[in-house]
């Protein structure tokens, strides 16, 4: 088996091989020369220049630089090179491709897919080794390349379809590395319904040279499909019960003319609404259900619509907060005028995403926090005592607070808990100041982003807070003199602002602005929790499991049990429907409860021509030109060979020191080490 | 120093821990006159040696006014030997006399014999002066009855460093002006002999009575080093790598050939070598200049 080098550039390391020939040509065997008073007779003596170019200890010279090229050779990283693969697999491979995507599912095309591969496998002629691939958004090897053909059959037999989105370049690229391995060119064969949404969003794969690639279509029934898209939840205001609007978007793809389908709204799972809708070819229609009353608790709201070509698509999951409304505290101080707390009061009132009810208090108490989706403590002092334990605990859990300095608060200067900042009192600023170097990127801020001009130019601000912002904060927002007019902060999973800006109209005009009202709501909402937006969760994709939970486990729709893959958070969801999370073991109430939906995408059965699928198509090297796969463990065992040498190199410095201070050598090395005055001769 | 032979006090290995170098030539010329058994004043003579005429800067004290009288031209009386004579001492101060195989390094010793030396001319009532034989001619300290003390200061000054022509140096000494006296120069007399033979010889024709003293280290002398060694030059630092024991009977004939070329060219000139070791004690150099300083004036 011959050998080669990782880092062959250490190879030039053996130059240094003449540093051990110069020193002993030099016979610099000590550390110091011996000074002498004169050399006017020893440089004379002719005998010395005869010895200088002569080495004198050869078995010396020799084990020094036999350690440098054991060094050398240690660096270099020397491997045994793997057996010829070529000798090794003269037959070429077959990759059959497997569509698993969530359009598979539609009717008839399952089984069509079954007999597809199956015929590729029995097409194959004996001895012709195979390996399977199955994807959607992305790949999963399930048979390793092999010859066993009645293997492949049972492989094909136990695939299940997955919900996942359909990414053609997945499974290419799984593919390709495959055969990148092999001496001979390869072949893949796609089975797949073609779905042309699949090509989206990644970029095209290469293959290896020679590769040809072999599409079997397996079509659905039909192309009329409808899915329920979206769906949205009104609040409506009533005294008694909690009460909301449910409507659904349902879009149809293909189809000639417009038919009549049913829509039917579940929660809880209970029917609660069925209404008839007319969906127009390629097209979408709007459905409006009677209002209906939610209970206080979360709700699992599901809109189904009657079954066509592509059955996982036809119902939508959501799940509805216990509260449409986020729930805000506003704690005034208790000598506060209303004119001082009625803009903000009123800004947060205003507008329906998010919907803000504002429940304003003098005091906080333990009850007020639990229930608050986020507190605003307007220039009113931080609580003490119990009430601050069960503040910090509630904002360390995910609980959202805005504290804003005004006169009261800052004219008390010190640190303020919990956002750690130093309050440093008030400043007049007779000539208006003005707000500036807005960071536009922060959610809480992002109403601003579009804007041209600067939003905040129009405030003038004649008297306000001082702060020191915390090293942890972010200063979102300065006055002109450069100090935090808006800081950013965390404590554990809850968010924290800090605001200098005067919110009443006595000590600026902030509140008569336009930008008051989305600054204020933005602010607010970020700090509810409303900032990041929650995210679709579509079926194949993970999910990530928040850090209140220490050992998340997902219930499926269907009763499977998943846990987080490996050392992650994040849960794969394969299946569409209600998923719950537990903590710990699937048993009891659920702490969450996650909606996955189909891939939108999924829903489109349009089919593209093969020929699509090679646009862009890359060509890599030859195949053969790259090794297979090989184990850690395997190649780990074919690069260990520094270690020997490392250690050879070690036990000939060893022998080295030992012949080295041996003998009339050692003799030799202790020589008395002198100084420039001379040293004592033996 | 009860209980200790004062003769002892004049081993290298002692002197070699008087830090004082006023001390230590007192302690040398007191040890060295007592074991020598002889008076603080020997040496000295009044005897009359002969007439010469007077030249110009002469004392007018020591005019003879007898003769004055009777010839009607000046003459001054001389004696064997004058009792207050200039005696400079002249040390080697280049980085070859720091060496040192022993408790005391050329230069140590060197300098312990000439501040010995110059304790024991002040005692006998001569001037004393000090010429530092180096790059720094700033050190000279010119004869004089009270220039004990910065002469004994100036020798504990100097440090030996730097490299210098011996032959070259004693010529630009015999350049110096001033009256000519006694001159003991100490080196290790690195130097072709020939050169130092011309330094001497232009002290010589300047008036001076001249006394070389080679200081040679006991391992200069013997070479008794083994194995393999790099010798640097402590001077030039220049490198030579050898094996000692191939070479040292080559060194040892070409050093001593060195030191007898010196001692013929050196004696040549009319004036004293006089060869001494670094491991042997002072009084043979003491006695040797003692005996040099009783030698009846020349050319005076």
């Amino acid at each position: 088996m011959p050998f080669a080098f990782l880092v062959p550039l250490f190879l030039a390391g053996f130059a240094a091989l003449v540093i051990p020939v110069v020193l002993h040509l030099r016979r610099r065997d000590r550390q110091k020369p011996t000074p002498f008073p004169s050399l006017m007779f020893l440089s004379r003596l002719p005998t010395q220049t005869d010895h200088r170019r002569r080495i004198t200890d050869w078995p010396l010279l020799l084990l020094r630089a036999l350690a440098l090229v054991l060094l050398v050779f240690a660096f270099a990283r020397p491997y045994l090179q793997r057996s010829d693969v070529t000798r090794a697999n003269p037959v070429g491979l077959t990759v059959l491709l497997l569509d698993r995507s969530a359009s598979m599912d539609a009717v008839g095309v399952r089984e069509a897919w079954v007999d597809s591969a199956r015929a590729v496998i029995e097409g194959l002629p004996t001895g012709r080794r195979i390996a399977i691939v199955a994807f959607d958004a992305s790949a999963t090897v399930l048979l390793e390349p092999t010859d066993d053909h009645a293997a492949a059959r049972a492989v094909i037999g136990a695939t299940p379809v997955a919900a996942g989105a359909t990414r053609f370049a997945a499974g290419l690229r799984a593919a390709a590395n495959l055969l990148a391995h092999e001496p001979l060119p390869g072949d893949i064969v796609l089975v797949s319904d073609l779905q042309r949404s699949g090509l989206a969003a990644t970029s095209a794969p290469a293959l290896p040279s020679g590769t040809t690639l072999r599409t079997v279509a397996v079509h659905p029934a039909s192309r009329d499909n409808a899915a329920v898209l979206a769906i949205e939840v009104q609040s409506v205001p009533a005294e008694e019960a909690r009460r909301a609007v449910v409507a659904a978007r349902i879009d149809r793809h293909g189809g000639e003319a417009p038919r009549t389908t049913e829509a039917v709204l579940v929660i809880d799972g209970r029917e609660i609404s069925t209404v008839a809708v007319i969906l127009p070819a390629d097209g979408t229609a709007r459905v409006v259900f009677d209002t209906v009353t939610l209970a206080r608790a979360e709700a699992r709201v599901t809109v189904r619509v009657g079954a066509d070509a592509l059955p996982s698509d036809d119902a939508r999951y959501l799940v509805v907060p216990a509260e449409l409304a986020t729930r805000i505290t506003l704690v005034a101080a208790g000598n506060a005028q209303p004119d001082e707390w009625r803009y903000v009061e009123q800004a947060l009132r205003i507008g329906r995403d998010p919907v803000f009810t504002v429940e304003r208090v003098n005091r906080l108490d333990r009850a007020t926090i639990d229930r608050s989706a986020a507190i605003l403590l307007f220039d009113a002092v931080v609580p003490e005592g119990e009430v601050a334990t069960a503040l910090d605990a509630w904002l360390r859990a995910g609980g959202g607070l805005v504290v804003v300095a005004g006169e009261r608060l800052a004219g008390r200067r010190g640190e303020l808990d919990p956002l750690t900042a130093t309050l440093r009192g008030n400043i007049d600023r007779r000539e208006g100041a003005v707000l500036g170097d807005a960071e536009t990127s922060h959610p809480a801020l992002s109403a601003f982003r579009e804007e041209r001009s600067d939003a905040f130019a129009a405030v003038r601000v004649r008297r306000h807070a001082v702060i020191d912002a915390p090293g942890d904060g972010a200063v979102l927002l300065r006055f002109d003199d450069g100090s935090p007019a808006l800081i950013a902060g965390a404590s554990g999973a809850g968010r924290t602002m800090l605001v200098a800006i005067p919110l009443d109209a006595r000590r600026g005009d902030f509140p008569l602005q336009p930008a008051f009202l989305p600054f204020l709501r933005g602010v607010v909402g970020w700090a509810a929790g409303h900032g990041a937006g929650a995210p679709v969760q579509e079926s194949g994709e993970p999910w990530l499991a928040p850090v209140s939970l220490r050992t998340p486990v997902v219930r499926s729709p269907a009763g499977d049990l998943a846990r987080p893959v490996d050392a992650t958070r994040f849960v794969v969801l394969r299946d569409a429907g209600f998923h719950e999370a537990f903590e710990g073991r699937a048993g009891g109430l659920p702490v969450g409860v996650i909606a996955v939906n189909a891939p939108a995408a999924e829903s489109d059965l349009t089919m593209m021509a093969a020929e699509e699928l090679l646009l862009g198509v890359a060509e890599l090297p030859a195949a053969g030109a790259m090794s297979p796969p090989e184990l850690a463990s395997a190649r780990e065992a074919r690069q260990r060979g520094w270690r020997w040498l490392l250690l050879a190199f070690l036990v000939v410095l060893g022998v080295e020191t030992v012949v080295a201070s041996r003998g009339w050598r050692g003799v030799a090395a202790r020589s008395p080490a002198v100084s420039s005055n001379g040293g004592a001769p033996r | 120093m009860t209980g200790v032979a004062p003769t002892t006090m004049l081993d290298p290995a002692l002197l070699a821990g008087i830090g004082d170098l006023e001390l230590l030539a007192r302690t040398v010329v007191d040890g060295f006159l007592h074991g020598a058994h002889r008076s603080s004043r020997a040496g000295l003579s009044v005897d009359f040696a002969e007439h010469r005429a007077y030249q110009p800067g002469d004392d007018l004290r020591r005019i003879d006014w007898r003769v004055y009288g009777r010839t009607d031209r000046f003459y001054l009386k001389t004696y064997e030997a004058e009792t207050n004579a200039d005696v400079r001492i002249a040390l080697d101060v280049s980085a070859s006399m720091g060496f040192q195989s022993g408790p005391l390094s050329k230069f140590g010793w060197a300098r312990a014999m000439l501040a010995s030396l110059a304790w024991l001319a002040k005692r006998q009532g001569d001037r004393v002066g000090y010429i530092p034989l180096g790059r720094d001619a700033s050190a000279i300290v010119p004869p004089s009855t009270r220039h004990l003390p910065l002469v004994l200061q100036a020798l504990s000054r100097a440090e030996p460093e730097g490299e210098i022509a011996l032959g070259a140096a004693l010529e630009r000494v015999a350049e110096l002006k001033g009256r000519a006296g006694m001159l003991v120069v100490a080196s290790d007399c690195y130097d072709r002999p020939e050169a130092i033979q011309h330094g001497v010889a232009a002290l010589e024709a300047r008036g001076h009575d001249v006394m070389l003293l080679h200081v040679i280290d006991p391992a200069e002398r013997d070479l008794p080093y083994e194995g393999s060694e790099t010798f640097a030059d402590l001077e030039t630092a220049h490198r030579v790598a050898l094996k000692p024991q191939e070479i040292r009977a080559g060194y040892l004939e070409a050093f001593g050939a060195h030191g007898d070329a010196l001692a013929e060219r050196v004696g040549g000139t009319g004036a004293e070598y006089l060869r001494v070791y670094g491991d042997e004690p002072l009084d043979r150099a003491l006695r040797a200049w003692l005996e040099h300083r009783r030698r009846p004036e020349r050319g005076r």
